[in-house]
């Protein structure tokens, strides 16, 4: 879905997150997980009711398990939480970042089931039952696996919030693609935006990850 | 005229990060404050002595090789904490209510209906913040009463998770009177109507004026005579961490942040001084910060939000914006319309020239700076340069990797592409003709100059000479070739404030560099790890460099401005010189003590270091280990360095850029095949982060010249596209392949910084937009005067060219 639909073309970045992000996921998540905090309302338009509740994350929701890193969690899933939301807020797991919470920056990034997958625009309760990967997943043993010693042997990390979402795009792309064009690699990491690099050392590392080298 | 600065001032100055910060980001404006603060701290700091000074190594080991950057570890195994990511125990959300409009004032707002949601534990407004001036013009408090742009902080919502905080939010009535709102910077200053914010106050601000010799009359002499106006659009900086502070109080008087900031030391005086507290009772801590471009410096709305909802509550407070809460309340690149006329002889020599800027400052005074590169590229005798700002209802406007420079290459280097053909020159050779060396202005050299070398490299690498060709001169079926390329000088990287550091070697031998130069990307702290390793000898795996909390460092500036190098690792620098002078001193009194020490009645002239040892300089076997050095001290040695520009030295960084383009004739979509930046960066500390930084920011600039730019809806003055959806950042995709996206980087030793660096954050910013506009005037004969160059100016040019209207 997501990745592939986005990498096909050019502009796919801004046309497909209009629409296959926001689909991916269903309009809740985007109420839930998106609210905007920058609507204020105007003079005449602040009459809603607001229903007092209890506070989210109070022990609400029903019972999930799912797969995190190799391990099985089961935990309390407030119905309007993130993926990564949970994986953040919930699991501990800051690696995963939130740089737009809206689909469009590609720095929450996870793998799902081999997909890469948005996750702050994935309800955590869709994950039930899935296996989700997160760049704290990626060293073992406090050992950097092959595609994080690349990106540290290349300089592909700057001031590094966009990292952990470019090595997960990546690491769906080679267990896809092990042995990706440059072209590819661009393809799929077109949806992960970068303010620092230029890209261009986030590609080569890839590259090197998969054995080969950048053509010069 | 050089202004005369009190003693006082001075002093203040020095002690003031917030001027520090300005000065940083304006250098050319605060030049004279520069100079004084720089030669005051030399009149009242002694000397660096002569045998201090000889510990310089000769033979460099890591200092212009590629060192794989400390930082990085963290961030590639997600275990880095930036201040969004910082949970803390009883820790509260917060969210912003943000103005819908340019400029009104809130004529009543009620709190109610949000206090009164379960899980709201503290609201926000005008009416319980501090009534404290963040800036004065116009008044600026943490949330005010007037909005004075769409998206500023009006209200602030704690509870005890993001959901219910935002909902708290959405309920406040706020009842608005709307203000005239000022959205034309030409028809406000042509209506006069410079007092529309305040009786008695202007919104406009003459910035710096430039003037040599007669323009007038030269230019009424001069043989081929062009003007032209150039304009560039608002631009988000858009790092990719929205800007984010946690705060902890400890007690009624004791405060404990983590926050984005460029400048931790500027936003713990800040908060020292909005709380009435000693700075020591304020610390702040800035592990990582996900970019900030200019836009994160010292403190910033959502530190003094954090810091006052978790003095209401007693509780931390996470404050992080949200991207559109970004893209409209984070500082902006100003739009600029920027008017040159220039008058060349017979033979191309550039005879009179002048320029007169006018920047959007939008809301809050914040200044304007796009002279440095039109004072500096080319010699010309006669001029006249002035800058406007104008303060206006748009978001407020900030340095963004560099302030002005880039809007001023962009109408330089367009206007000398024009001026080239006029004069029936290659613009290569018209520029080379013309360029100076000289600090014009001062009437001395540059302290090092590599403009020259950053020309004949970039265009040897592009191969300038085989692909340049008359302009649409190029193009087969509906795809058309063309090359073009930029020439800059640059404010930035190159002045220095005043320094200290310190320096620590261990009694194992192992060197900490730890200071407090924020780290938000450019791998300063492997940078100050280099240097500090390579000047007292030891290997880098023993080094390290920390860089993360005001309480354990001293203040070593801000990461702006492009100075971290510069003015950080020159006090560093110092600081490790003292260090080894320490050592060797020790070391030469320890020889023959003991029968494991072969020096032998060594004197430390005799002496030097390197792997982690002192030795005879005559015998490299003769040594001892460092950390038997350090042992024999009883503590760890500290080496204390500070740094300070001689009076009358004159500095600057210079770059070029060339580009090769395809446009689609058709479609008007631009393609860059290639991009060679050349940066004159002195002596490349470390050559990764020197090719990370060009690389970035000719990134940044392919932004502003082909796709970025903030839309502000005309009537409202309200940006409309303030989110990555719509406002289109450059992707993978829009940047020339790997071995197509390629730099040249250029090393005139510079005799200030350390080992001859300047700075290299900000320069490779500006050459690409000209150099890009450039290239499609030379594909299709179209000049487009208004950045980006977007397709739809493009096709407009192309069109006219059909009716025979010229591009």
């Amino acid at each position: 879905m997501a990745r592939t639909k986005r990498a096909t073309s050019r502009i796919s970045r801004r046309t497909f997150l209009k629409g296959a992000g926001v689909t991916a996921v269903g309009a809740a998540a985007v109420a839930a997980a998106c609210a905007p905090t920058n609507v204020a309302p105007s003079a005449t338009t602040t009459q809603q009711q607001i229903a007092p509740r209890t506070p989210a994350g109070a022990g609400v929701g029903s019972l999930t398990k799912l797969t995190v890193n190799s391990t099985v969690i089961e935990t309390g899933i407030d119905p309007r939480w993130s993926l990564a939301e949970l994986l953040r807020d919930h699991l501990g797991l800051t690696g995963t970042k939130i740089g737009c919470n809206r689909s469009e920056c590609g720095a929450c990034t996870v793998v799902v089931d081999g997909r890469a997958i948005l996750s702050c625009t994935m309800l955590a309760s869709d994950a039930a039952g899935k296996s989700v990967t997160t760049v704290e997943g990626l060293a073992t043993g406090g050992k950097l696996n092959g595609l994080q010693q690349a990106f540290w042997e290349a300089g592909a990390a700057q001031c590094g919030f966009c990292t952990p979402g470019m090595l997960m795009s990546s690491t769906a792309l080679l267990a896809a693609t092990p042995k990706p064009t440059e072209d590819e690699v661009r393809r799929a990491l077109s949806g992960n935006l970068c303010r620092c690099t230029g890209y261009r050392k986030i590609v080569e590392a890839v590259l090197v990850a998969s054995g080969q080298a950048p053509k010069a | 005229m050089k202004k005369q600065i009190a003693q006082k001032r001075i002093l203040e100055m020095l002690d003031d990060p917030d001027f520090q910060l300005l000065a940083a980001e304006y250098p050319d404006v605060y030049a004279d404050e520069i100079d004084a603060m720089n030669e005051y701290v030399r009149s009242v700091t002694p000397a660096v002595p002569e045998h201090v000074l000889a510990g310089m190594p000769t033979a460099l080991k890591f200092v212009g090789t590629k060192v794989k950057r400390i930082e990085d570890p963290a961030r590639i195994t997600g275990q880095a904490v930036y201040a969004s990511d910082v949970r803390l125990p009883n820790m509260l959300h917060a969210a912003i209510l943000r103005s819908p409009h340019a400029h009104a004032i809130i004529e009543s707002i009620d709190t109610s209906a949000a206090e009164a949601l379960p899980g709201v534990r503290a609201v926000l407004t005008y009416k319980n913040a501090p009534d404290v001036k963040l800036t004065n013009e116009p008044v600026k408090l943490v949330v005010n009463k007037e909005a004075h742009f769409a998206g500023e902080e009006i209200a602030a919502v704690a509870a005890e998770d993001m959901h219910t905080a935002l909902e708290g939010v959405r309920a406040i009535k706020v009842q608005w009177k709307v203000l005239p709102s000022i959205t034309d910077l030409e028809a406000t200053m042509a209506a006069g109507a410079t007092e529309l914010l305040a009786p008695g106050k202007k919104n406009s601000t003459v910035g710096n004026a430039v003037k040599r010799g007669n323009f007038d009359s030269a230019f009424a002499s001069a043989a081929i005579k062009h003007e032209g106006t150039f304009t560039t659009s608002t631009l988000q900086h858009a790092p990719m961490e929205p800007h984010a502070t946690v705060a902890r109080w400890e007690g009624p008087d004791r405060l404990v942040m983590w926050s984005s900031s460029q400048y931790m030391s500027s936003l713990r005086s800040s908060m020292a001084s909005y709380f009435g507290m000693p700075r020591s009772h304020v610390r702040v801590q800035v592990e990582n910060v996900g970019g900030g471009f200019g836009s994160k410096g010292g403190a910033q709305r959502d530190s003094y939000i954090a810091a006052l909802l978790a003095k209401m509550t007693q509780r931390p407070v996470r404050v992080a914006f949200d991207r559109p809460g970004n893209f409209k309340a984070s500082v902006h690149r100003y739009a600029e319309i920027m008017r040159l006329k220039a008058g060349l002889s017979a033979d191309g020599t550039l005879k009179a020239y002048s320029a007169a800027t006018l920047g959007d400052g939008g809301a809050y005074k914040g200044g304007t700076s796009a002279l440095p590169p039109i004072q500096r590229v080319y010699s010309v005798k006669d001029a006249i340069f002035q800058e406007t700002n104008v303060i206006s209802n748009r978001g407020p406007s900030g340095p963004q990797r560099c302030v002005g420079d880039p809007q001023g290459t962009w109408a330089q280097e367009i206007f000398f592409d024009e001026l080239a053909e006029k004069a029936g020159m290659d613009p290569l050779a018209f520029r080379l003709k013309n360029v100076s060396t000289m600090d014009q202005d001062n009437n001395r050299k540059w302290n090092s100059c590599g403009l020259v070398e950053c020309a004949e490299k970039g265009a040897a690498a592009i191969g300038w000479k085989q692909k340049w060709h008359k302009p649409g001169a190029k193009i087969a079926g509906t795809k058309a070739h063309g090359i073009g390329m930029a020439l800059h000088a640059c404010g930035h990287g190159s002045m220095s404030l005043p320094m200290a550091q310190v320096v620590r070697l261990d009694r194992d031998g192992a060197l900490d560099a730890n200071n407090s130069l924020t780290e938000i990307g450019g791998g300063q702290a492997t940078a100050m790890m280099i240097i500090a390793a390579e000047t007292v000898g030891v290997d880098l795996k023993v080094a390290s460099a920390g860089w993360n909390d005001t309480s354990f460092t001293p203040d070593s500036g801000v990461t702006a401005g492009s100075r971290g190098t510069i003015s950080a690792g020159s006090a560093m620098l110092n600081a490790a010189l003292d260090l080894k002078a320490q050592i060797l001193e020790k070391a030469s009194t320890m020889a023959g003590t003991d029968k494991k020490l072969l020096l032998g009645g060594a004197k430390p002239a005799d002496l030097d270091t390197g792997g982690g040892f002192v030795f005879m300089k005559a015998d490299a076997s003769k040594k001892i280990a460092l950390a038997d050095v350090a042992t024999a001290t009883g503590s760890p040695m500290i080496g204390r360095g500070t740094h300070s520009v001689p009076p009358g030295t004159s500095m600057s960084t210079f770059a070029a850029g060339f580009a090769e383009v395809e446009v689609d004739t058709d479609t008007g979509e631009v393609t860059l095949l290639r991009y060679v930046a050349t940066d004159d960066v002195g002596k490349a500390v470390n050559v990764l982060g020197v090719e990370q930084q060009i690389e970035g920011g000719a990134s940044m600039g392919i932004g502003m010249a082909l796709h970025e730019e903030l839309t502000w809806d005309g009537p409202s003055n309200f940006p409309v596209n303030a989110n990555w959806e719509n406002y289109a950042m450059p992707t993978t995709l829009d940047h020339p392949k790997w071995a197509d996206f390629t730099n040249v980087i250029v090393e005139p030793i510079d005799a200030i910084g350390p080992y001859g660096a300047k700075g290299i954050g900000e320069p490779p910013t500006s050459p690409p937009p000209p150099a890009i506009a450039n290239a499609i005037y030379n594909a299709i004969g179209v000049r487009i005067y208004d950045a980006p160059v977007t397709r739809d100016k493009i096709l407009a040019g192309l069109a006219r060219i059909k009716r025979g209207q010229g591009g």
